[in-house]
């Protein structure tokens, strides 16, 4: 790596970019299918396809009748109402046993039947991978390095392009050798460029805690609950929720239906969650409170009010929490990471730009081979070179059928097992590592291109095929029946298995340079200098 | 109305797109004349300005920017990946009103390559 500044960031980007890579690949392409957990969910809940909405008045009434009916002797109740995210109600309770367990039953808004939806991380699974690998600390870590290496590829990256305005809009499809791999890479690569560099920092910004933990460990001994009070006593922020121990006397209760509709009155807005402290007791209190957020608003609002249960005043009106200074730019952080902000447009603007992030990483994983192709001397280096083949081929087309296998899995382990979400997963990984040892086994890393993106696209196509058939709402219905995050996932599979497709002709079509990896390369040019030979 | 952006962003990067020698030769097989490079520049950054304005009108500045870039980001890429695929005689109607001459009405990427 000696030479010029633009010689040695053009090798850190390479091998830089190689070694994290695959990591990258898999935190951006399950961070792609994180922009829609909750459809995802949905979709995997087959069960909860039938759920209609109800009035908000009934289902009110029926949060109020469950509670009073199955809890008279709780110490706290609570209610969920549902909304575009969760179909289903949702009422609990905690009894007044020593331990204080608590029950919560969801139930059909309309039919006021118990719920029993399979076990399924759901698009949580996604979301888990995306940050943590689902390997807790550890994986947080691994997860950060890969980050930061993200943004040192951004960096390197626009320091190495030399003409990042003539080559603006240059794609072509049909160069030989890697130009046109390397085309798309610059191209995905700096359209995406604010994408790339806030998607990177606001995804560090988010775990702060975690990779710069000295603060907290020196001042609060690490205990972040701590911290979080001090911040909230110094800014003056969020208030804290009254809280009343029991009176031990029995008294009747203002109907909880009467408070509410008082204050959506009042209010002008639904109440969207509800908790009684000591239902039936003299300081029986009442808290309501309506969440919305409008898609002008960058956080959500909370607003609430806390009432006396028996006498129906007003004990507590509090504002939602307020953010501020540093507090207020972590959470900003973590509102345009996750798409929190705008509305549908915005959701599926995320998930382009992501996916757009998936072909900037898999095109520069696929040009590191293609540079090298037939250019390896020692039986060192070729092996070398084959396992970077490989690895490839498993990290980028072996997690697609993997995602996709995760789909199938929900469907066709049985709803009634009892481990099946963790069954699932381990599906998941079965297929991915299933995936490593073809990519290895198979003669040309062609043919295991070929055939795993094949096998994606295979999957993803008959999808919608599969949820019509195990019970969920199959297309002509969620469509007919506007329930579009069910819809949104089939047409998504099939467009996804679409272009899978497309990808595996393309790679199936005899191309104009030899394939195979002892054939000569016929773009001869030093490997570190990867836009030098560029007609101007 | 961001759908509005949206086609006014890509309609932007388009005249931007053409602007360049290079890319306007895939076009009209010959250098653009000054004044209609300048004034397509000039059109294009003021098409991508009005998405601007289209997307703020419609989610105010805090998310309305956010979501604005992330169209531009979006609409630019898109018309990049799809221009070797865009059938070069949709795109020059005085072409189709010559009617086709040799070579004249492949895909793009015949040229470009």
């Amino acid at each position: 790596m000696k030479g010029s500044l633009t010689q040695s960031m053009a090798w850190l980007h390479t091998w830089g970019g190689l070694v994290f890579g695959w990591l990258l690949f898999a935190v951006f392409f399950t961070g792609t299918l994180s922009v829609f957990p909750i459809a995802i969910t949905a979709w995997m809940q087959p069960e909860l396809h039938e759920v209609r909405h109800a009035s908000h008045g009934e289902t009110v009434a029926l949060a109020v009748r469950t509670l009073e009916d199955n809890a008279r002797q709780a110490s706290q109740w609570t209610i969920r109402m549902p909304n575009e995210e969760r179909p289903l109600l949702t009422v609990g309770w905690r009894t007044r046993d020593p331990d204080g367990s608590t029950v919560q039953r969801q139930l059909d808004p309309a039919t006021g039947a118990a719920m029993h939806p399979r076990r399924t991380l759901g698009g949580g699974f996604f979301v888990r991978f995306h940050f943590s690998l689902l390997m807790g600390r550890t994986g947080q870590w691994l997860v950060g390095a890969a980050v930061m290496m993200m943004l040192v590829a951004i960096v390197s990256g626009v320091i190495i392009h030399k003409k990042i305005f003539k080559d603006f809009f240059t794609f072509r499809p049909a160069a030989p050798g890697h130009r046109a791999w390397l085309d798309a890479h610059t191209l995905a690569g700096v359209f995406m460029l604010p994408f790339h560099v806030m998607i990177s920092y606001t995804g560090l910004v988010i775990f702060v805690f975690t990779f710069m933990p000295a603060g907290i460990q020196m001042l609060f001994d690490g205990d972040r609950q701590a911290y979080a009070r001090e911040l909230r006593a110094e800014l003056g922020g969020e208030p804290t929720r009254l809280r009343r121990p029991a009176a031990g006397m029995p008294a009747p209760m203002v109907p909880l239906g009467d408070l509410i509709e008082r204050i959506e009155a009042e209010w002008g807005l639904p109440i969207t969650s509800v908790t009684v402290d000591h239902p039936g007791d003299l300081h029986a209190t009442v808290r309501l409170a309506h969440f919305s957020r409008s898609t002008e608003q960058v956080f959500g609002t909370e607003q609430a009010i806390t009432l006396d249960g028996a006498t129906g005043t007003v004990l507590q009106p509090t504002d939602g929490p307020q953010y501020l200074g540093a507090q207020g730019v972590r959470q900003t952080s973590f509102t345009l990471h996750t798409a929190r902000l705008g509305g549908i447009g915005m959701k599926w603007l995320y998930f382009l730009m992501s996916a757009a992030s998936c072909v900037v990483i898999g095109t520069g994983l696929v040009m590191w081979t293609i540079k090298r192709r037939g250019r390896m001397k020692t039986p060192a280096d070729l092996l070398g070179y084959r396992i970077v083949e490989r690895l490839n081929v498993a990290s980028v087309a072996g997690l697609i059928v993997a995602s996709a296998a995760f789909f199938w899995a929900n469907r066709l382990i049985p709803a009634g097992l009892a481990d099946r979400a963790a069954l699932e997963i381990r599906v998941v990984m079965t297929v991915w590592a299933l995936c490593v040892v073809h990519a290895l086994m198979r003669r040309h890393a062609a043919h295991a291109w070929r055939e795993q993106l094949g096998a994606g696209a295979a999957l993803g196509l008959a999808l919608p095929l599969v949820n019509a058939w195990t019970g969920g709402a199959g297309l002509p219905t969620s469509v007919a029946e506007g329930r579009w995050d069910v819809a949104g996932v089939d047409l998504t599979a099939v467009a996804a298995a679409l272009l899978l497709a497309w990808t595996a002709w393309r790679v199936a079509r005899p191309a104009p340079a030899p394939t195979g990896t002892e054939a000569p390369d016929l773009v001869a040019e030093p490997a570190d200098t990867p836009r030098s030979t560029l007609p101007a | 109305m961001t759908f509005a952006a949206l086609i006014l962003a890509f309609a932007g990067w388009a005249g931007v797109c053409f602007s360049m020698s290079r890319h306007y030769r895939q076009l009209f097989d010959r250098e653009p004349p000054v004044r209609r490079a300048r004034l397509l520049r000039l059109s294009g950054w003021t098409l991508i300005g009005l998405s601007l304005l289209c997307a703020v009108d419609a989610l105010g500045w805090r998310v309305g920017s956010v979501e604005w870039i992330g169209l531009v980001s979006v609409s630019g890429a898109s018309f990049a990946f799809l221009l070797p695929y865009w059938p070069r005689h949709l795109m020059t109607p005085s072409r189709m009103a010559r009617g086709s001459r040799p070579g004249g009405t492949g895909l793009l990427r015949r040229r470009s390559s």
